[in-house]
């Protein structure tokens, strides 16, 4: 008898304590986040889609800096990248990418593709909002006549009726800012001093 | 003529009170639970989400109403109405404030206890009309359930019967007014009563029947649409009802606390009534929100073993201490 | 409905289905469904089968379990695997060593680190690759936050299993914080590949560190929390204290490892028995518990987070400087012949992985040992006798991860 009360006390104080700890949290700050308004800051690393980079000064702004070396089609585990080439336009380079094509319904995200480039060519973008109603346009063209081409982009927003614009990443940023305008800077050196050989 | 016709007209001016209520019970259901989870709950559709609930009645109105082939027709299609209908009659007898309510029965505690208990029927309908498996276990459990909380439930409120001498809820209320509530002179009676309707209305962590974990959904596993709609409209409305009756019996009714209700206009009443039901109701989603859900014999024997004994004596010990004060 | 035929209490113990069950578990089956059959017709009543899954809210993924009922209490449970086998173990096979690590992500989806680290070693053993001691510092402290994440996660839908929701977002919220650390180190949140072959993929940065120290200051209070939410809570211990017993025999028949096998009272635990990687540098202890139910799995569990903290706080104090991977290592390996077993403590229990080589950029053959896989091979002899509601706290006990089970 004495038993039987002592349980029934303790078990109640023990649910007294569960139902002190929702009530404290009735009225705590929430972790939620609103979140097409309100969007969680992604780490420097995070994974989204792929990117193509491209030249963004010169005589060549516009074309891909793929130079279809072939390292993330023989590095990838589910052999979703298809790239095919041509002569480069700029002459002190000799192979472009023609055509770049990542298959998204077989990607994996594991980011062994773009460790392996050594061209900065392509690298991890902050996107995340592609989703589409059809497999079929999954297909991503990244270079198209060695031109840089986000037709993915321009199907998801589409598709979605999103405005959402492309969300840059550190990396690409960098990429863009720096090390095209180096590069750029380097090949007109190089010119320069071939005209001058040649003169 | 008349009668008739104010009669309609009250039946259908508590069915839209009910349902404005059912839809505001399932709004702050979610936002409670929400701000508990420290999540922020619905806050989409309209202002802080108030028109969710409504929105979710569109969907579910819009929804196509799919019965399994070889289902029981007629019960299958019975069951939701009569899981409706009636929580939704029990509050003919409920008196809202002193001159607000429908009709004041002599035996109005009786027949708020007699059809909260039809709704057993209604669950059984379902679970056996479904032609399901989960929902006849569903079906099962809820039978057995709500037979062995009925039983405390009552015994817990004949206290508060010796105590008034009276059926009547109004008249419950009326006494109340004159001396303490019953809340302070049957406190166990009170607890007993709020954990055996908390089971009573199929409520966590009493919701067997319809056990999502184990059993997807329970009794109305087969249910969409509208059907759906109205068995979940009636677990808010048997509540609701519930919640009326504790209100009435243990805190009350319409009086305000520390105040001289004799001249106060009624529509402070209604509002002290209708706070204290949302009181209540807050506690019983606490429970929801914060208990795991209990099995299916601890639950009967936490019936018969625990709150049954405790209602029999909180019942003996009424009784003699009414015995002893009368003679 | 019929006789009960388990007599349960809410303040004893409860008592077992058939006591002399583990004498009848040995008999051969076509005798056992005979004298099933002799019973119930003594009893004229009909067998309910109860098909549980592959779509139900409580297995986990794609489980799917026949149930024989009398009443409400379970005379069979069967087991029926393979929707989501995904053949990893070919698709291992015709990948380089280098491109199996992203496939092991996929595998035991809430415990991808161990997944990783166990194909990683297993090449390096094979190919006599030495790894440097930042690399196994780090790979120590993001296994163990995953351990962590995986029981936070766990203990979450333990209690959405039992029927209380609260705790299963309690549960999320904080694995949200591990799961923030690792987007900070390698952009994923589920499949993170982030231990490769020869080291990690990326060093830690300084942001990691200090989330890292938040979370662990974080961790005892929100520990607490859920002790006073689910630990304490009568009804919680109703729905799991004697529920689902195994005995350390019929664990370790089975092949049951992990914190199940803890729970039976055998401190069984790679990292103190066969200390492999530099776990033998770390002061923790190994939670046992000896009752061998739902409640001591649960509790070895909440304990080992909180041992999982200990190392993880050791391991940062203790982060040597130098290389995170090896400097030259070859676009594609090719490990000399021979063969090698891997095996580590993944949150779930024993993970291997198989792996022999003939010498080219392809393993011959890889087998993985998933934990998962064999800790639900005993699901038919715990949920014998008991009910259709502890049938799901039994198999939410269990820790199944489907990916894990089917491959």
């Amino acid at each position: 008898m004495i038993r039987y009360i002592k349980d029934l006390l303790k078990n109640s104080w023990a649910l007294l304590v569960g139902l002190a700890v929702t009530m404290r949290y009735m009225f705590r700050p929430k972790t939620t986040v609103q979140f097409p308004e309100q969007k969680k800051e992604l780490g420097d690393r995070y994974i989204g889609y792929v990117k193509m980079m491209y030249e963004t000064e010169g005589e060549h702004a516009g074309v891909t800096k793929c130079v279809a070396c072939m390292a993330c089609v023989v590095v990838c585990p589910v052999s979703c990248i298809q790239v095919t080439h041509d002569k480069h336009p700029d002459p002190t380079k000799k192979r472009i990418a023609k055509e770049f094509i990542l298959d998204y319904v077989k990607c994996e995200f594991c980011n062994l593709c773009v460790e392996a480039c050594n061209f900065d060519a392509i690298i991890m973008g902050h996107d995340y909002e592609l989703a589409l109603y059809d497999r079929s346009v999954m297909d991503m063209v990244l270079v198209k006549d060695m031109k840089y081409h986000d037709d993915l982009y321009d199907a998801s927003r589409r598709q979605t009726g999103s405005a959402n614009r492309s969300i840059t990443s550190p990396r690409e940023r960098e990429i863009i800012e720096v090390i095209n305008k180096k590069e750029h800077e380097e090949r007109i050196k190089k010119a320069a001093a071939q005209s001058e050989n040649a003169s | 003529m008349n009668t008739m016709l104010s009669a309609i007209l009250g039946v259908l001016i508590l069915f839209g009170v009910i349902a404005l209520q059912g839809l505001i019970l399932v709004y702050m259901e979610r936002k409670v639970s929400a701000w508990m989870q420290s999540r922020l709950g619905p806050n989409r559709v309209g202002p802080w989400g108030l028109l969710q609930t409504a929105a979710d009645i569109v969907k579910l109105l819009l929804k196509e109403n799919i019965r399994n082939e070889r289902s029981d027709r007629v019960i299958f299609f019975l069951a939701p109405i009569l899981a409706f209908v009636a929580p939704f009659a029990a509050f003919v007898t409920v008196p809202f404030a002193a001159t607000i309510g429908f009709r004041d029965l002599d035996m109005g505690a009786f027949y708020v206890f007699a059809l909260g208990s039809s709704v057993v029927f209604a669950v059984i309908w379902a679970g056996y009309g479904s032609n399901n498996r989960y929902a006849l276990i569903g079906a099962m459990r809820s039978a057995a359930q709500m037979i062995s909380y009925e039983v405390p439930l009552v015994t817990a409120v004949l206290g508060v019967f010796l105590v008034a001498g009276t059926l009547s809820l109004r008249e419950i209320v009326q006494l109340q007014s004159q001396g303490l509530w019953y809340v302070a002179v049957q406190p166990l009676g009170f607890v007993l009563f709020l954990v055996a309707a908390t089971a009573e209305s199929n409520r966590a962590p009493f919701d067997l029947p319809e056990a999502e974990s184990e059993l997807v959904a329970g009794f109305h596993t087969e249910y969409s649409g509208m059907k759906f709609a109205f068995f979940y409209l009636g677990e808010y409305a048997e509540m609701l009802v519930s919640s009326c009756v504790l209100v009435v019996l243990f805190l009350g009714g319409w009086l305000i606390p520390f105040a001289n209700n004799a001249n106060v206009p009624t529509w402070l009443h209604l509002l002290s009534f209708v706070s204290k039901v949302y009181l209540i109701i807050f506690l019983m989603m606490w429970f929801r929100w914060t208990f795991p859900r209990l099995r299916v014999d601890h639950l009967m024997a936490f019936g018969w073993k625990v709150l049954m004994p405790l209602a029999l004596v909180n019942l003996l010990a009424t009784g003699l201490i009414v015995y002893w004060l009368k003679s | 409905m019929t006789m009960s035929k388990s007599d349960q209490s809410v303040h004893k113990r409860s008592v077992r289905f058939s006591p002399e069950r583990s004498l009848f578990d040995q008999l051969p089956a076509e005798t056992r469904i005979v004298s099933r059959r002799v019973r119930t017709a003594e009893l004229r009543t009909e067998e309910f089968l109860l098909n549980v899954g592959p779509q139900h809210p409580s297995t986990h993924g794609v489980l799917r379990l026949v149930v024989s009922l009398d009443g409400e209490v379970i005379t069979q449970c069967d087991p029926d695997l393979g929707y989501l086998h995904r053949t990893f173990e070919k698709i291992s096979e015709n990948r380089t060593y280098q491109q199996i690590v992203p496939f092991t992500d996929r595998m035991d989806y809430l415990g991808s680190m161990n997944a990783n680290w166990g194909v990683a070693v297993a090449v390096e053993q094979l190919a006599g690759i030495e790894v440097p001691e930042r690399a196994e510092y780090l790979r120590v402290i993001v296994a163990e936050l995953n351990r962590i994440a995986s029981h936070l996660m766990w203990m979450g839908a333990f209690g959405a299993d039992v029927g209380a929701v609260t705790a299963f977002l309690f549960g999320f919220r904080e694995r949200e914080m591990v799961l923030d650390m690792f987007e900070e180190i390698c952009g994923s949140r589920l499949t993170y590949g982030y231990i490769r072959v020869g080291g990690v993929a990326e060093d830690i940065t300084p942001r990691f560190v200090k989330l890292a120290q938040e979370f662990l200051d974080l961790l005892p209070s929100k520990l607490n929390e859920y002790h006073d939410l689910l630990t304490g809570n009568p009804i919680f211990k109703q729905r799991t204290k004697g529920v689902g017993v195994i005995t350390l025999d019929e664990a370790i028949r089975y092949g049951v490892t992990g914190p199940m096998l803890r729970s039976c009272g055998f401190p069984w635990d790679l990292r103190k028995d066969e200390p492999y990687s530099i776990y033998e540098r770390f002061d923790f202890d190994i939670p046992v518990y000896y009752d061998g139910d739902c409640f001591d799995r649960y509790r070895v569990r909440m304990d080992e987070i909180g041992e999982s903290a200990k190392i993880v706080r050791q391991a940062l104090e203790g982060l040597p400087e130098g290389d995170f991977k090896v400097k030259k290592l070859a676009r594609n390996i090719k490990p000399p012949v021979g063969d090698v077993y891997v095996r580590q403590e993944a949150p779930r229990g024993e993970y291997g992985v198989y792996m022999e080589s003939d010498g080219t950029i392809k393993p011959n053959r890889v087998k993985y040992r998933t934990p998962s896989f064999s800790n639900l091979s005993i699901l038919a002899l715990m949920t014998v006798g008991w009910k259709i509601a502890d049938l799901v706290a039994i198999l939410g006990s269990v820790d199944i991860v489907l990916g894990d089970v089917d491959r």
